[in-house]
């Protein structure tokens, strides 16, 4: 149901929650690092909850028997993992049987489908595929109301009325699924955390923190005679959605005066949503490596980058910004001032 | 012929580099710069290191002839400073 619609309905009494994305990041990525504890191979699914995948994930428990004993042991290990919350856990053949699974499980327990794929799939209801709202309600139009009334039909049908989308449930209503467990790269990060003892939107205490929080980073052994590729700052904002910036280093920063300048210079510009409370700072793409590629073709490199700095200070400006370049214009001339000129510049 | 652009003259696009500045000179009886007068402070000349003198587009007549005579000369406090007497104006220019 759309917001909207719900508010019309529920006129008052209604608090709106923003959503704090970067919380919600952090805890699952908590979730996610307690499960790779016990077994190496987890994939959040960002195919289905959206980029960020928060709250679902596919993990491979193969060969994980030698070590835990049976599935119902695997399940009790990964259930453990994540006890701070109420996981529901599913066994399956692959990553869409053990979504279902999972679905059908009840909170804090674990399902395993066995036998048959298809008689387990058909009663549920098609809102379950991962399809758009519009094609489930044309399902329903159709009289197609379960999976088993999609996995009665031949795939062909499926396929020349909805296309693609109709091999994917098709497919699906039968319990195929050959999408492969692809186990999420671990980044390592170093982050650290400050709160402000009153929220503030000035810079000048703002910027203090920050050259702190990159003293505690720095200081890390983690970033011991490393380098940081980018720095990504976290704020909780006053009544307002959590505010969130990234600043990726043109060359890797190995110490807190580089890394400061770059943030400095990116927050110059930009205005705060609001008063912040508290401010966290994470430095990812680490590397023991300072050096920087540098371009076959720097010329070229080099009139792009200045006609992009051009554009950008015409649009700040809005005018035509006075940046010249030197011309000659009569170099053999035994005058001076006519040798050369300054010319507006176009790259 | 080539149709008119319409697209307005950009005198603006085109400044002049190395222009000549009007500054008070004492010149000694020889016409040689002995001292320069520089945002308000008068430098004394210590050394002439070079002269020169170009005369250049005397066919434009008398009042848009070029005649100047160069003086790379080095101030008291160590700086290198070029001027030039105009002759047609009879003015002193730093460049």
């Amino acid at each position: 149901m759309p917001l909207s619609e719900a508010l019309a309905i529920a006129r008052k009494d209604v608090l709106l929650l923003e959503p704090d994305m970067p919380l919600y990041g952090r805890m699952f990525g908590e979730v996610l690092v307690g499960l790779e504890a016990r077994c190496p191979d987890v994939e959040p699914d960002t195919e289905r909850t959206g980029s960020y995948g928060f709250g679902c994930a596919y993990i491979g428990i193969w060969g994980l028997d030698r070590l835990y004993g049976d599935d119902a042991h695997v399940v009790r290990a990964l259930s453990n993992a994540v006890s701070q919350f109420d996981a529901r856990i599913g066994v399956g053949e692959n990553k869409w049987l053990a979504y279902v699974a999972a679905s059908a499980s009840s909170s804090g327990r674990g399902l395993k489908i066995t036998g048959e794929p298809g008689r387990f799939l058909m009663k549920l209801p098609v809102e379950l595929l991962p399809v758009d709202f519009n094609l489930t309600t044309r399902l329903h139009e159709f009289g197609l109301h379960t999976m088993g009334d999609i996995a009665a039909l031949p795939p062909g049908a499926m396929q020349a009325q909805f296309g693609n989308d109709g091999t994917l449930m098709s497919d699906l209503s039968n319990g195929i699924d050959h999408r492969p467990l692809v186990a999420r790269r671990t980044e390592e990060a170093v982050s650290e955390y400050l709160e402000f003892p009153d929220a503030t939107v000035s810079m000048a205490a703002i910027l203090p923190a920050i050259e702190s929080l990159l003293s505690r980073a720095y200081a890390h052994p983690q970033l011991a005679r490393r380098y940081a590729r980018e720095a990504k700052l976290e704020a909780t904002v006053l009544r307002r959605p959590p505010w969130t910036m990234r600043v990726a280093f043109k060359d890797p920063a190995g110490s807190r005066t580089k890394a400061l300048f770059s943030i400095k210079a990116k927050l110059h510009d930009l205005a705060l949503p609001g008063p912040i409370e508290d401010i966290r700072l994470t430095l990812s793409g680490l590397t023991g490596e300072a050096g920087r590629q540098e371009s076959l073709w720097m010329e070229v490199r080099r009139d792009q980058k200045l006609q992009e700095a051009v554009n950008q200070l015409e649009v700040r400006l809005g005018t035509t910004p006075p940046v010249y370049q030197v011309r000659e214009l009569e170099p053999w001339s035994r005058i001076p001032e006519r040798r050369h000129a300054l010319v507006q510049l176009s790259p | 012929m080539v149709p008119n652009s319409g697209t307005k003259a950009r005198a603006s696009a085109i400044k002049p580099l190395n222009a000549p500045t009007q500054v008070t000179v004492n010149a000694d009886e020889r016409g040689m710069p002995s001292s320069v007068s520089i945002g308000g402070k008068v430098n004394e000349v210590v050394a002439v290191e070079d002269m020169w003198k170009i005369n250049d587009e005397w066919w434009r007549g008398p009042d848009k002839e070029i005649e100047r005579v160069y003086f790379h000369t080095r101030l008291s406090d160590g700086r290198p400073v070029t001027l030039f007497h105009d002759l047609a104006v009879d003015s002193w220019f730093r460049q």
